[in-house]
């Protein structure tokens, strides 16, 4: 019996690595189509050449390092972490062949911030760029939602004994379905219904606001693509503020608060178990932090007269709150408004809320509603405790898909992935520090990319230091894969390279 | 037969599901508005 792996099984995780990232090649196909469509043929060219380099690496990898052994609960682990890096380095390919990014550091940004449905950007001159590489952009924030393993698991990817392993390190550990694949599948299905849904509604709205019938399709696939994945990418670089709408800022909030909800609890309702949406823990601590926060963010925003009406404290403070809150990152302001205007207090309220983050198994980052509601629950049951004599036994329930008894194990976990969160936090906010941004900005930009949100105070530029573009990708990636895949990778890493005991 | 009636009236749960999705989503909007207006109220504006 051995405990540390070997050079083996380092063949096992590229072997499905590749078999991932070739399939994921394909997803190319659909920018370019779309340039072809659209008579954008350079953008086109760029996307069928990055198709058949990612193929080629992902096909090469898949072929040589088979070895005909079943992948197990680490190699799903490590190979969720690694083909999340291995993707960012090949899906900038596109980015970086369109001349919009000042370097393949800057593209590889963007990867990663899409992908984990971050949503900040380093992009030139977003406002002109070509239709194929929006379709790419909004392609990869609404496929990182899911999840690339999922799309993997769902399409081709047997998984074998570590098809679990794969999923859970993607930072999702509801099963919808005793199989995995069939939960990878319901997770899809779940995502094309509300994607036709959501760009219909987008679509009639753009036309209401005067957009041609074929570009308010595309902003509101686009749009919607980023909404429910919680994303914030748009294709303007005014982001929804482009729009002018209160009936497109209607629309995305919510279908960015149905995207920030577990998949588990979509299957629940599209089964008919309506009841455990008002039941749920995490709808439950969802409701609570949004409206605390919310008083906090207008408190803070009254006190400085900063939106003096209701119309403007709902359609500017609340509406960013809640994009704070879910994880989304649209904005109806410009990122210096938070530096100039908003004022320390409710800067506080959308820091927390973006930490925060929506539910568990969902696009959404942050350390998740579930987390704060067991936490808030533990809380309870202690100081119950301490009120009742020592030989009472205090007994805490909570509801998430049934009744659940509150144990040590649970408690453990969600404070240990809590305080990780914040540890990487600490890490971005120190990191901008050295930087030279003031503390608050540092602060409130490490608060964005570690819980995957997107909204900036304008720190996240092409001029940043290399250093802090590394830590930012490091975060987003950690955040967003709730870190066992991320140690389950270093550990396989470091193991393979450490001295072996015999 | 009652049954029978009342589940041909129902919608199909999917459709059902989904219009309780967004009505849940909708709802915590109007709360946030509703939040909004008393933080406004507190302070004296309204």
């Amino acid at each position: 019996m051995r405990s540390s792996p070997r050079w083996r099984d380092l063949g096992i995780v590229l072997h499905y690595t590749g078999k991932i990232l070739a399939g994921y090649s394909f997803l190319c196909l659909i920018p370019a189509l779309t340039s072809l469509l659209a008579g954008e043929y350079a953008p086109a060219a760029d996307f069928f050449l990055s198709f058949g380099a990612i193929l080629t690496v992902g096909a090469s990898l898949a072929a040589f390092c088979r070895n005909g052994s079943r992948p197990g609960w680490m190699h799903g682990m490590a190979t969720a972490g690694i083909s999340w890096l291995v993707a960012m380095v090949v899906s900038a390919l596109p980015y970086w062949l369109s001349g919009h990014y000042l370097s393949y550091l800057d593209a590889m940004f963007d990867v990663m911030s899409g992908l984990t449905t971050t949503g900040l950007t380093l992009i030139q001159d977003l406002d002109h760029v070509s239709i194929g590489l929006n379709m790419w952009r909004h392609l990869l924030t609404f496929v990182g939602g899911q999840g690339i393993i999922v799309l993997a698991l769902a399409l081709f990817v047997e998984g074998g004994g570590g098809g679990y392993g794969f999923y859970v390190g993607e930072g999702k550990d509801e099963r919808l379905f005793p199989s995995v694949m069939h939960t990878a599948k319901a997770i899809w299905k779940i995502s094309f219904i509300y994607l036709m849904v959501g760009t219909a509604a987008l679509w009639l709205a753009g036309m209401t606001i005067g957009l041609s019938p074929s570009r308010a399709f595309l902003h509101g696939l686009w749009i919607y693509m980023a909404d429910w994945s919680t994303g914030g990418f748009a294709p303007m670089s005014q982001n929804v503020l482009y729009y002018h709408s209160a009936l497109y800022e209607a629309i995305t909030f919510i279908f960015f608060v149905v995207g920030s909800f577990n998949f588990a609890l979509h299957a629940a309702v599209l089964k008919g178990n309506r009841k455990e949406l008002i039941k749920n823990i995490e709808t439950v601590s969802f409701g609570a932090t949004l409206c605390i926060l919310t008083m906090l963010a207008c408190w803070g925003l009254m006190k400085l007269q900063v939106y003096p009406d209701l119309v403007s404290l709902i359609r500017k403070g609340f509406y960013q709150l809640a994009s704070a809150h879910t994880t989304t990152g649209f904005m109806t302001i410009y990122p210096r408004q938070f530096a100039a205007e908003w004022g320390d207090l409710a800067l506080l309220a959308v820091i927390m809320a973006m930490l925060i983050g929506g539910s568990a198994c969902s696009t959404a980052g942050g350390f998740k509603g579930l987390r704060v509601g067991i936490l808030a629950k533990a809380i309870i049951q202690d100081t119950k405790r301490l009120l009742r004599p020592s030989s009472a036994v205090v007994v805490q329930k909570y509801h998430y898909h049934g009744l659940r008894t509150l144990g040590e194990r649970q408690v453990r976990g969600a404070a240990l992935v809590v305080l990780m969160y914040m540890v990487i936090f600490a890490f971005a906010a120190a990191a901008g520090c050295l930087a030279g941004f003031p503390f608050l900005e540092a602060v409130f930009e490490a608060a964005s990319v570690t819980g995957n949100v997107g909204l900036s105070i304008g720190v996240t530029t092409a001029s940043i230091p290399t250093g802090l573009k590394l830590v930012y990708i490091f975060n987003m990636w950690a955040g967003r894969l709730e870190f066992m895949a991320v140690l389950a990778s270093a550990g396989f890493v470091a193991s393979l390279f450490g001295k072996r005991k015999l | 037969m009652t049954r029978e009636l009342a589940s041909k009236r129902s919608l199909p749960p999917l459709v059902a599901g989904v219009l309780a999705e967004i009505g849940y989503a909708s709802a915590i909007g109007a709360i946030g508005i509703l939040t909004c207006a008393a933080a406004l109220f507190m302070s004296g504006v309204l």
